[in-house]
């Protein structure tokens, strides 16, 4: 590692704590505000957190699989830039299919970013992650199995053109 | 292990995020979401969209308020609006997008989930009332 990317890393961690204290500097002008309340958010936060513990298993679970057995040729070829309709198929499915707050996945997908996944397609698995397979009964209660069928195909089509249009976009040099 | 060092360092993120989502949960009250929505169609699409923009939480809670919204005769369109930014664009957690996926990524990212939330909305709307 060379000291450019070396400082890099550092600067990023600093701004990492940076953040961290100023969530909490915040919380306390709220505490101080609105302390009842404030308990009542930090109770919901701890909630939240022990929430996503499980998955912040998965996806270590999920990148150390990733990094075992999806080599940069295997990611070109499933989820690369030529990966065609199946690497559409496989972010739009594997969205779908993902549990757990989006922010949890962030590590996992900059990192396939990095080893070649297209970027349009870490668009559309963030997208397609908007469509919750064990929330359906809910979302089916309170609008009809009509507007959730609708709702379904078009958030799959959505993703497709959101991805395309990130594409294009993230192509142009500014 | 390279990979739980990856989440590790997202640690510091992660923890001020939950701390900012639990905030926006509390202060934000249903009962103030409830009462922004003023009617006009193309307006309420659009506060639709921010509302579910800047508000965090389980996708379960934008469903049930998505639905009593109904009931009270909120636009179905600013309703799927509000839903589908509320799980699309995560305003509290640009910072660990930005970490993992670089700024330009993530602000067109964001821009357009913004965009097509509204876009959906739309066509959502328009597809029940063909088939109706």
């Amino acid at each position: 590692m060379n000291v450019k990317s070396k400082n890099k890393k550092k600067k990023q961690l600093f701004n990492r704590i940076y953040f961290l204290l100023g969530s909490i500097v915040l919380v306390l002008i709220f505490f101080l505000l609105k302390p009842d309340n404030t308990l009542k958010a930090l109770e919901y936060s701890v909630r939240l957190f022990l929430g996503i513990i499980p998955v912040l298993i998965l996806v270590i679970i999920l990148m150390a699989s990733a990094n075992f057995f999806m080599t940069r040729e295997r990611i070109t070829r499933y989820i690369g830039k030529s990966s065609g309709l199946r690497g559409y198929a496989i972010a739009a499915f594997s969205g779908v299919i993902s549990h757990g707050p989006i922010f949890a996945w962030y590590p996992l997908i900059g990192e396939m970013v990095d080893e070649g996944m297209n970027i349009e397609l870490a668009a559309i698995f963030l997208y397609t992650r908007a469509i919750k397979l064990p929330l359906l009964p809910i979302l089916i209660y309170y609008f009809g199995l009509k507007f959730v069928v609708v709702w379904f195909l078009w958030l799959i089509i959505g993703s497709f053109l959101l991805g395309k249009a990130l594409g294009l976009i993230m192509k142009w040099r500014i | 292990m390279k990979s739980a060092k990856t989440v590790m360092n997202a640690l510091p993120l992660i923890f001020g995020v939950v701390l900012l989502m639990g905030l926006m949960r509390i202060f934000i009250s249903t009962t103030w979401v409830m009462n922004v929505f003023k009617g006009n169609i193309i307006m309420d699409t659009f506060i639709g969209s921010f509302l579910g923009s800047i508000s965090a939480g389980h996708s379960m809670t934008s469903y049930i308020l998505g639905g009593e919204l109904l009931k009270k005769g909120v636009s179905l369109v600013a309703i799927v609006a509000f839903i589908i930014a509320w799980d699309t664009i995560g305003i509290v957690q640009i910072p660990i997008e930005v970490t993992y996926l670089g700024k330009r990524f993530t602000l067109t990212r964001n821009i357009l989930c913004f965009i097509f939330s509204m876009g959906i909305a739309i066509a959502v709307t328009l597809t029940i009332w063909l088939i109706s």
